[in-house]
């Protein structure tokens, strides 16, 4: 399972020159916790960043008049913790122990920004291999069951088994 | 499960609370020097605190970032989320992921027969004690396998 199959495509973007305001907007219409940021360069636009939920709440403490001149810009994280698309589960839940985030920008071949991926999305991939594998054993037992029942009933057989504690066979016979 | 571990085994008891009457500021404030994102609120009664709501950052956020209000003029009663989903003290894992998948939520208080707080369980929680059952499963493939060679040689 690679994260080109789990990770989320919709990307909703926000400018870096954007306010709070528009930024908890966004995130109230679309239904997101993150967005990513972008900042217009002579190139084009380019991601510099991710502002989560949590990141406004703290913008949100700035004094009244410090408050409206705030930009995303300067809420937003600009460390950028990626994975490729082609890249495995394992790979991605190591990336992410080692940033200590819980979100990553998954890029294409071309470095090009294609989507998303969230600790819940791995955790979600992860219970859907182990509900594959409980799958798997059942479906054996369930195999198992259907076989054994077209053979003959095997003949009845007295056994005793031995009490704790005797000696053997021997004495439980006698 | 193993042995039966209950909703009280496994929940956080260090909870970061807030009251109705909080300003918003202040809980926003709580929740960074706590490093959560969640605020159990609670009314004190005499039985103890009785849990009355939950006040997550993406709550502050619709509701009063969003709006561009003040969060020193909005009071956390009318930002929090009311009558939140409780886990039982003596509820199974079991019961409690199926209380979570049922009412999409990730976070919920755990309180006693009276309402009081006792704690806070989340799915990380739920998901660590699980990770432990699997590593031990794991164990025990793997001496087996071990043994294997001694027992046919």
């Amino acid at each position: 399972m690679n994260i080109a199959s789990i990770c989320t495509r919709r990307i909703v973007t926000i400018d870096s020159a954007g306010t709070p305001v528009q930024a908890a907007g966004l995130m109230r219409e679309q239904h997101v916790g993150a967005l990513v940021v972008v900042r217009q360069t002579p190139e084009g636009p380019q991601v510099s960043g991710i502002v989560t939920d949590r990141d406004l709440v703290i913008g949100a403490l700035a004094s009244g008049r410090d408050r409206a001149g705030v930009t995303i810009g300067e809420l937003a994280s600009d460390r950028i913790v990626s994975v490729s698309e082609e890249d495995d589960l394992s790979s991605a839940i190591a990336v992410m122990q080692e940033g200590g985030v819980r979100r990553l920008l998954v890029t294409n071949a071309e470095q090009q920004l294609v989507g998303v991926v969230s600790l819940d999305d791995l955790m979600d991939a992860c219970a859907a291999e182990m509900a594959g594998l409980a799958k798997v054993i059942r479906n054996g037992i369930e195999r198992e069951v259907v076989e054994s029942s077209n053979l003959p009933p095997p003949a009845p057989l007295v056994l005793r088994i031995p009490a704790m504690g005797t000696a053997g066979w021997g004495n439980a016979m006698a | 499960m193993s042995e039966r571990l209950t909703v009280a085994d496994i929940c956080t008891r260090a909870v970061a609370i807030a009251h109705r009457s909080t300003p918003v500021d202040d809980a926003a404030r709580l929740m960074r020097e706590h490093h959560v994102g969640t605020l159990v609120v609670v009314d004190e009664t005499e039985a103890g605190r009785v849990v009355v709501g939950m006040l997550t950052d993406r709550d502050i956020v619709a509701s009063v970032v969003a709006k561009d209000l003040d969060p020193g003029l909005v009071q956390v009663g009318d930002a929090m989320s009311a009558d939140p989903v409780c886990a039982h003290e003596e509820d199974s894992i079991i019961e409690l992921l199926g209380n979570m998948r049922r009412k999409g939520v990730r976070r919920v208080p755990v309180v006693d027969l009276k309402g009081v707080l006792i704690g806070l369980v989340a799915h990380d929680d739920v998901l660590e004690v699980v990770a432990e059952e699997l590593r031990l499963v794991v164990q025990a493939i793997e001496s087996g396998r071990q043994r294997e060679p001694f027992r046919r040689p």
